[in-house]
């Protein structure tokens, strides 16, 4: 069926409206492409960096971001329970290295608490007195970058459909899990759009489940955040995987309109060779000021 | 003038009272004969780290007129005496999110009362005289509240850019109620325009704790046709002060 033809069923009356907590918490899976083309170069960010370097940095900042959004005085509130699952050349499977290693889904604060390695970064930071100054911070890493192999995203999906028709049979009135897939965008065992739109019409009370693609390319188009047109997009993975996205529930659509993109109806939740890591942003867990960064 | 003051406040529903995030001053009741009263309600953001400290360290400032880069740096000086693992660090270090709102309520030299009021961010301050709303600061209405309002930050060089900071004042009188709210139950208060007043009463009615968690509960549990809650599940907390007679 060619893109064009493929359309989403927009479910607007959907509210999106369950809160957040550790008595009703809510699910995230990420998918990672770990096949061979991830060996490919990343954008044009740097001449040697790899796409599948790209999804690792991609993903440990999701979760560094996801435990942090849940992280309160006394430690971390469990309001997400979290799989990673990895897909390549070696199948379908769970994806955390260290303590976590082979595990399905797990609280957020076991995430927060196992990481396989805490690694020293630098960055710069405003110094209070208008100028620059080098910072060193913790950076947590749960995920190696891999790349080996074809791209099973069809089976892919369909694992994530058994994780999460599970969830949904324990949590019917939860806010809807979140799947983010980070990928080239090249499956290799068929056309993932029914597969993915399965995933996607699965629905807790308050929601449809929100499917996010995350396109990681060796293109040096320029990065694209939440495009709601096709037509703006560089190749034909790219509008594949913008296709079987999901369109912004309104709140979320009203938060990145506030961060000055243009939105509509058909805003969908993809991002090309960009960051995701705003998605985690805009999960509504009580009061973000619109001033912390 | 004699001032009289009550508190009330509960955690969000499913949380404890060593969870409740905003703070108030004061937070016993209170009696004074006095020329000058100062009070404040807090409410520290769900998405920073030690907020609760933090709304503390804002309403104990403002009733001691405390500089804000002084409350900064007690913030600053209690985490820093609490060892961290990595997450709790990067969120300590984004720097805790409160909204304030402080009244001052003065006796003039012949005796004539009048206030002054601050906010920053979404707390609201109702004046009530003979039954009737008189005074809503901010002006503002159901709609105004959202999620993302803009707090004070327990950090310089962490907030895009300071919030602004709005104030007001007025005359009052022996027989006025000041009711100071927390935002959820201020968006609860304005939610139907032609039942503020009626709502106002009913707090400023509130004889006991109990009666006020009977209201919360019976409010939170209240939903319309798409499953919204009449009061949004939110630590509340309400500041009562009245002028005698």
């Amino acid at each position: 069926m060619p893109i064009r033809d493929r359309k989403v069923v927009i479910r607007l009356f959907m509210p999106y409206i369950a809160e957040i907590s550790r008595t009703n918490p809510s699910c995230f899976v990420f998918l990672i492409d770990q096949s061979g083309s991830m060996q490919d170069p990343f954008g044009s960010l740097t001449g040697t960096k790899t796409k599948a370097m790209g999804v690792a940095d991609a993903i440990n900042r999701l979760l560094q971001n996801l435990v942090i959004k849940c992280t309160k005085s006394e430690g971390i509130r469990d309001y997400y329970y979290v799989s990673v699952i990895g897909y390549g050349g070696k199948g379908v499977a769970p994806a955390f290295t260290g303590p976590l290693k082979g595990k399905e889904l797990v609280k957020i604060s076991e995430i927060g608490n196992n990481p396989a390695r805490l690694e020293e970064r630098r960055r710069s930071v405003e110094d209070g007195q208008g100028g620059m100054t080098e910072q060193t911070f913790k950076f947590p890493v749960w995920f190696d970058p891999t790349s080996y192999g074809g791209t099973p995203m069809n089976a892919a999906f369909q694992k994530c459909t058994s994780i999460i028709v599970k969830w949904l049979a324990e949590h019917p009135n939860c806010f809807p899990p979140i799947v983010i897939n980070i990928t080239d965008g090249e499956s290799t065992d068929g056309d993932p759009f029914q597969s993915a739109y399965d995933l996607m019409t699965l629905s807790s009370a308050d929601g449809d489940v929100l499917l996010f693609n995350l396109h990681i390319s060796s293109s040096n188009h320029k990065p694209i955040e939440f495009p709601d047109s096709e037509a703006v997009l560089p190749d034909a993975h790219a509008k594949l995987l913008f296709s079987m996205s999901s369109p912004l529930p309104e709140y979320m659509r009203t938060l990145v309109g506030k961060e000055g993109i243009l939105v509509s109806y058909n805003t969908r939740g993809f991002v090309f060779n960009a960051d995701l890591v705003s998605v985690i942003r805009f999960l509504d867990i009580g009061t973000r000021p619109s001033n912390m960064r | 003038m004699k001032v009289s003051s009550h508190c009330f406040r509960l955690p969000k529903q499913g949380n404890s009272l060593l969870e409740y995030e905003d703070s108030a001053w004061p937070l016993d009741p209170t009696e004074l004969d006095c020329q000058s009263f100062r009070c404040a309600v807090a409410d520290g953001a769900t998405e920073s780290s030690f907020s609760d400290r933090w709304a503390r360290l804002l309403v104990e400032g403002f009733n001691r007129q405390v500089d804000l880069a002084d409350l900064r740096q007690a913030w600053q000086d209690e985490i820093s005496t609490i060892e961290l693992p990595w997450y709790a660090e990067q969120k300590a270090d984004s720097g805790a999110y409160a909204a304030l709102l402080g009244l001052v309520i003065e006796e003039g030299t012949g005796s004539e009362l009048s206030f002054k009021a601050s906010s920053v961010g979404d707390c609201c301050l109702f004046q009530i005289r003979e039954k009737k709303r008189i005074m809503t600061f901010p002006d503002f209405t159901f709609e105004s509240f959202d999620s993302t309002p803009a707090l004070l930050s327990s950090r310089t060089g962490n907030s895009r850019e300071e919030p602004e900071e709005l104030t007001t004042g007025g005359d009052t009188e022996p027989g006025d109620s000041f009711v100071l709210l927390t935002d959820a139950i201020a968006s609860w208060t304005l939610r139907h325009p032609a039942r503020v007043e009626e709502r106002l009463l009913e707090l400023v009615s509130l004889q006991s704790q109990e009666e006020f968690q009977g209201l919360v509960d019976s409010q939170r549990n209240n939903r319309d046709a798409e499953g919204r809650p009449a009061m949004k599940n939110d630590d509340v907390t309400l500041l009562l002060i009245e002028i005698k007679t």
